[in-house]
């Protein structure tokens, strides 16, 4: 076994945090307040390239492994939340099918704009009255003249009102459930494609989230992504145990953010004549998050690393996330209550690591959904799988 | 007359011998009269009258009179201490300033002496037959006392860490001496060009008044500047006022700027994270004005007061003025 | 006229991590370092000068332990393509003068026509490496530089320095060496492609006994007997009384203090 980064991840991780904390960390409570889109900051940071992170050279992108992405995701967690879910929807979901399975000339015209940050992408999952149950989707696409038509809203979708092009999930077959569920690629500009109201958010503001309405939208053959139609489901497995993973790195930044904050905190604030760090109740709030953060963490990179050697780990991942964003949730309180009234304060930052921690329950599959899910395979295997 | 010899190198700015200068006789006679050290001021250009009050700290003064040496330029000046050494022989030790040019000389000079040198020094004293130096690292986070081996050792003091030394017994000699300079030193002074505003030099001065971006504005800082006016004192900034452009560069107090030792320091909006504090922590008293209570700066002073340094600054230039 | 460049990079803790003197001998100091703020600015000056003149040669040295690679993968990630690696970690515990030595070892090989180095180094601060290097190169050399202006054509520097309260503008020819202060350039955040390449990059070490040190010692002219802790300073005395008579109250402070005549 071996635990360590290499040396070029450690590298690595140092540059992404030097391009975090001089781009990005004096902006954050400025994107928090004015909670809309930072096109500029968005340019100068796709300026650096990390928009192609798991995408093929010959289209511009770096081709890194799982871990090193992963090293890249908790990094930029450590600067806006809100700036950190547009880029990690580009990067990630935004682009994933496009680069599986998109023709030449659809990578010439998207993937390659999208890398360099000219285009802003997102993908569709969510519908208002189904989020994790993709088997609720209603979206439509009908067959018809070389082509596809489709008919229906997606609601919660990261950068939608700014997007230039999306990847929609819909059904070609109500009647099969998760199986008659597939990607397509819906460019704006395409008739019937707009986008709707944009949501004000608790948290990771300055990403913009919104509706995407499809209104007899036809797009071309090529557009279905993937083999199919059908197969959307399968493939989405693939991507989604990714997007846990990075779930859970981003907790586990918020969380260590918001306890160094709190550190820091206790190191100076005196109460009864003493710095609060040196009483054993604050103390022993340090000692029980180093704990549960040590475990999240490294149960993230274990994920991580069952990914990137291709073993089968759609549970590992179901639970780094779950664990990790119960523990971030549990840290931004503990750190809250060290923290005392200033925490209550906007001016502090201790309110926005507990706002921006909220939507970790949300992402990458409501808790209640995944335990569901665990559950069931728990009482079929066992833990030991 | 004794033959050991500590040499102090003194340097003029602005037409006048500079305070750090005269705090370099401070830690010269500290060492001087444990060993039974002469005192010896160097002095390269400059006027008979700047040799002549020299002369009043030292048994004697080196004055190399030269038209050449009209301003500092490092390649200049650093060729006319190694002729005077190889026509005086090597002292014991030698003093400068920690200013630009004593910064530029010394290295240079150590190399050229095969000998060892300390820079930034707060202290220096003997411990048997080695001279030891005390300097800051790690910006003040740590200090290290080292030994020099090597004769002569030189160092570099840092303005402030030493007092003007009183009333000196001294009246020493002038001795002029004349050098021969080649004409192609390899560099060329084109042109000067004053930066600050305020009459006093940030790191010569005993007092500075510093302003941070708690005075709301560019335009605020002339409350401050009306103030040094009153203090006689110089206008700093914190770093984060010189990055957005309101204040020039050689005023910014702090690890990527000046690190200074004033008798007072006073800092006005300034909330101190600990760049700021590593340039400023070695002032002999220091003051702080914020409105909030909980800044770190009031950790790192000696008197505090809690208030909205627009409102402070006029009242206390009044108040200045009333008791004078 | 081709230019050779040689920057001197090296690597410092940040300077927020933590330093505590742990005893007379020994400093404990928190696992975070960079390359030091003064020598990215050296890097980005000899960058700048690669804009302007295609064909000149970047150079980046490091002298010390382990820890210089990253210096130098930062100056690959900045944009220097060649760069060496000098000595080991005994260095780390070296004088200004051995660490000069080192790198003029290499320097007198490489014959660079201009060395850009940092005003000084984020962990000793001795802002003595760089003059020393030049003398012996036997170069002039200008501290604190704040613009740079080369011609190589013309066989001309113009560099600007900060002096106490003034901006002196100096002319020389090649070579020359010179420290960079806060303002010469502004260090950009590398891209990843640099970055990528800064990490694979196998970087080459250079042994002290491959170098001519003419017998030159570690701590030969110098030596650190101990480390002692900074002086701290008394309880800060707060202003009781509200505004304005806190004012009065604080000069009446500082005039029994006998700071304020």
């Amino acid at each position: 076994m071996d635990f360590k980064f290499t040396e070029e991840q450690e590298f690595f991780r140092a540059s992404v945090k030097d391009a975090v904390d001089r781009l990005i960390r004096s902006r954050i409570q400025e994107i928090d307040e004015a909670n809309e889109f930072p096109l500029d900051l968005w340019k100068e940071f796709a300026a650096l390239g990390y928009l192609g992170l798991r995408h093929p050279e010959k289209y511009g992108g770096l081709d890194v492994d799982v871990i090193t992405s992963m090293i890249f995701y908790e990094e930029l967690a450590r600067g806006s939340c809100g700036f950190a879910m547009s880029v990690t929807m580009q990067i990630l979901m935004g682009t994933y099918f496009i680069n599986r399975f998109g023709t030449e000339e659809i990578k010439q015209r998207v993937l390659i704009p999208a890398i360099k940050g000219d285009k802003i992408g997102t993908i569709c999952f969510t519908e208002d009255q189904s989020g994790s149950d993709l088997a609720g989707t209603r979206t439509t696409a009908v067959k018809k003249d070389n082509g596809w038509v489709i008919n229906g809203r997606k609601m919660w979708i990261t950068s939608g009102p700014i997007c230039n092009f999306c990847t929609v999930l819909a059904t070609t077959d109500p009647s099969k459930g998760l199986d008659g569920l597939s990607f397509f690629l819906v460019e704006k500009g395409t008739e019937g494609f707009s986008p709707g109201q944009s949501i004000n958010k608790l948290g990771s503001r300055g990403s913009v989230t919104g509706e995407l309405i499809f209104d007899n939208v036809w797009v071309p053959d090529e557009n279905l992504l993937g083999e199919g139609p059908g197969n959307g489901v399968k493939y989405t497995t693939d991507i989604l145990n990714e997007v846990r993973v990075m779930t859970a790195l981003n907790a586990c930044a918020i969380a260590n953010e918001a306890m160094d904050d709190a550190r820091k905190f206790a190191l100076e604030r005196e109460a009864f004549g003493k710095p609060i760090a040196k009483y054993q109740l604050i103390r022993s709030k340090f000692a029980n998050h180093w704990a549960w953060y040590e475990a999240a963490r490294l149960f993230a990179y274990k994920a991580a690393w069952m990914i990137q050697e291709g073993m089968d780990c759609q549970y590992e991942c179901m639970l780094a996330k779950m664990f990790a964003t119960e523990m971030c949730i549990s840290a931004v309180d503990e750190a809250s209550r060290i923290y005392g009234g200033n925490s209550f304060a906007m001016e502090y930052p201790q309110q926005r690591f507990f706002r921006d921690s909220r939507f970790l329950l949300f992402g990458g599959g409501c808790h209640e959904v995944l335990q569901n899910a665990l559950g069931a395979a728990f009482l079929r295997k066992g833990s030991r799988l | 007359m004794a033959d050991k010899k500590i040499w102090v190198i003194a340097e003029i700015r602005k037409g006048n011998l500079t305070r750090s200068t005269s705090q370099l006789f401070g830690a010269a006679y500290k060492i001087a009269d444990q060993k039974n050290l002469d005192v010896v001021g160097v002095l390269m250009g400059g006027e008979k009258s700047h040799a002549e009050s020299l002369a009043q700290k030292a048994s004697l003064v080196l004055w190399i009179n030269d038209p050449g040496l009209e301003t500092y330029e490092a390649t200049r000046y650093f060729h006319a201490i190694w002729q005077l050494i190889e026509s005086k022989g090597k002292p014991v030790v030698i003093l400068a300033s920690a200013s630009s040019s004593g910064l530029e000389l010394m290295p240079r000079l150590a190399i050229r002496c095969e000998t060892g040198y300390a820079s930034f020094c707060v202290d220096i004293w003997w411990e048997g037959s080695e001279l030891v130096a005390r300097r800051p690292i790690y910006g003040g986070r740590a200090y290290e006392e080292l030994a020099l081996i090597k004769e002569p050792a030189l160092f570099t003091i840092r303005s402030g860490a030493f007092s003007i030394p009183g009333n000196l017994p001294n009246s020493g000699k002038v001795e002029t001496i004349t050098l021969t300079f080649s004409d192609d030193l390899g560099l060329k002074l084109i042109e000067r060009k004053s930066t600050t505003s305020s009459k006093q030099e940030l790191s010569e001065a005993e007092c500075v008044v510093a302003g941070g971006r708690g005075l709301g504005s560019p335009e605020n800082f002339k409350l401050l500047e009306e103030l040094a006016q009153e203090l006689d004192a110089a206008v700093g900034s914190s770093r984060a006022v010189v990055d957005s452009g309101w204040r020039s560069h050689d005023e910014q107090v702090g690890k990527s700027g000046k690190t200074i030792s004033p008798d007072l320091y006073i800092a006005f909006g300034i909330s101190g994270v600990i760049h700021h504090i590593l340039g400023m922590n070695t002032s002999k008293v220091i003051v702080a004005i914020n409105k909030d209570p909980e800044a770190p700066i009031f950790r790192n002073s000696d008197y505090g007061l809690v208030g909205d340094a627009l409102e402070v600054i006029p009242v206390l230039t009044k108040e200045l003025r009333s008791r004078r | 006229m081709k230019l050779k460049i040689a920057v001197l990079v090296k690597q410092v803790p940040d300077h927020e991590a933590m330093v505590q003197v742990k005893s007379e001998q020994e400093l404990e100091i928190e696992d975070r370092y960079v390359c030091s703020f003064f020598d990215e600015i050296a890097v980005e000056a000899a960058l700048n000068i690669e804009k302007n003149h295609p064909d000149a040669e970047l150079f980046a040295l490091s002298a010390g332990g382990k820890r210089s690679i990253d210096a130098l993968r930062r100056a690959i990630a900045m944009g220097i393509d060649q760069v060496v690696h000098l000595g080991d970690e005994s260095l780390e515990a070296s004088d200004s003068n051995y660490t000069a030595q080192v790198l003029v070892a290499r320097l007198r090989i490489l014959q660079p026509d201009l060395v850009i180095c940092g005003k000084q180094a984020g962990d000793d601060d001795y802002a003595a490496v760089g003059p020393m290097v030049a003398e012996l190169l036997d170069i002039p050399h200008i501290s604190g530089a704040v613009s740079l202006d080369t011609n190589p054509d013309l066989n001309m520097v113009n560099v600007g320095c900060e002096r106490e309260g003034e901006i002196w503008y100096l002319e020389s020819g090649f070579p020359l060496l010179i420290s960079a202060e806060k303002g010469l350039a502004e260090p950009h955040v590398p891209v990843v492609t640099r970055v990528m390449k800064a990490m694979k990059a196998n970087i080459q070490n250079i042994p002290l006994n491959e170098l001519e040190l003419h017998g030159n010692k570690p701590q030969g002219r110098i030596h650190r007997i101990r480390y002692v802790e900074p002086p701290s300073r008394p309880e800060v005395i707060m202003m009781q009384k509200p505004f304005p008579e806190n004012i009065s109250e604080l000069v009446n402070y500082l005039q029994e203090k006998g700071i304020l005549s």
